[in-house]
């Protein structure tokens, strides 16, 4: 192969290298970049120090939770962010009660203080939107606990179930026909 | 079908996602627990969307995660210690008092600012690593008694 050939050659190879790792970077900084946009407002100073991870605590009782996200605020507080995809745009009463568990979790693990309020992130299924936050209160511990044991309870047959409160649970419930 | 794994009436974990089920349906509760977990074709494709959504909103975590370990380092130390205990001595006194207050963050913007060019001295001649070592280490030490941070300082309950 001639000089000619040969130095096409390299210039397309350190081309494309280049073009490569410009990528990449774009896309890194693109992900960077909608993550910050996703965030809520309160956060936007705040540190991104949990993510996927799972915490576990044995105290009053065993709970086991995986959080989505944690930030750390510069006064040293967690708050949990908790993702959902959805049509309904509000936060539900299972989302209130998840990031309760994971608050309990993650103090009973790590020893930090995590805040008494929460992001639930609503996202819509199909859109390629940017997840409205909503700020939710948290329950205490002793909400927490009370809660569990109350599931203790239901499921010894101590007490009875209670029905749902909205009837589109049951319509889109598939143990529809043996409850009814 | 199987039977859920993890439930709290016999003592064991209860998962905060099987306790969340408690703010949707009670009954579905009890269900789940007899007969295991059931879902209708269009809860599953829900969950599928869940799935992918999810893993979107951990890679772009992930990626400020990357940024933010580059922004992040304590330089000089890590540069005369490496990841040793003056470090992360240092890394979080940077955390709980200097990012708590305005004047801390400042001063930890000027740092960010400084500290490349002097690391960069520091590896050209490494003989001025060694008063720079000592008087690091000498704060971290300090630092390490200061009571805000002896068991987790003031951010902490």
């Amino acid at each position: 192969m001639s000089a000619l050939g040969w130095s096409i050659l390299g210039s397309s190879g350190v081309a494309c290298l280049a073009l490569a790792i410009a990528w990449r970077r774009w896309v890194t900084s693109e992900a960077a970049l909608a993550e910050y946009t996703s965030r809520p407002v309160a956060l936007r100073d705040a540190e991104l120090v949990y993510m996927e991870r799972l915490f576990r605590t044995s105290g009053p009782v065993g709970v086991v939770a995986k959080i989505d996200r944690a930030y750390r605020l510069p006064s040293g507080l967690l708050v949990l962010v908790e993702l959902k995809t959805r049509w309904s745009n509000q936060p539900c009463r299972s989302d209130v009660i998840q990031l309760s568990a994971q608050r309990m979790a993650v103090m009973g693990q790590t020893g930090q203080s995590v805040a008494s309020y929460g992001y639930v992130l609503v996202k819509a299924p199909t859109r390629p939107s940017v997840p409205i936050a909503h700020r939710v209160k948290l329950m205490t511990d002793e909400q927490v606990v009370a809660l569990i044991r109350k599931r203790e309870d239901i499921l010894a047959g101590r007490i009875l179930p209670r029905w749902p409160i909205s009837l589109n649970t049951c319509n889109t419930c598939a143990f529809r026909e043996e409850c009814e | 079908m199987r039977k859920r794994s993890r439930r709290s009436d016999n003592g064991r974990i209860v998962s905060a996602s099987d306790l969340a089920q408690m703010g949707r349906c009670e009954r579905l509760v009890v269900f789940e627990h007899l007969h295991g977990r059931r879902r209708t074709a269009q809860q599953q494709r829900a969950r599928e969307r869940g799935v992918v959504e999810h893993e979107r909103f951990y890679r772009e975590g992930l990626a400020t995660s990357a940024q933010a370990i580059r922004k992040g380092r304590c330089f000089i130390a890590t540069c005369v210690f490496g990841e040793a205990w003056q470090t992360q001595v240092l890394r979080r006194f940077r955390d709980v008092a200097l990012r708590s207050n305005a004047w801390g963050r400042r001063l930890i913007w000027c740092y960010y600012r400084v500290a490349p060019g002097i690391c960069t001295c520091l590896r050209r001649w490494p003989v001025l690593q060694v008063p720079v070592r000592v008087v690091v280490g000498a704060i971290a030490t300090g630092v390490r008694w200061w009571a805000g941070l002896r068991g987790g300082g003031r951010c902490r309950r």
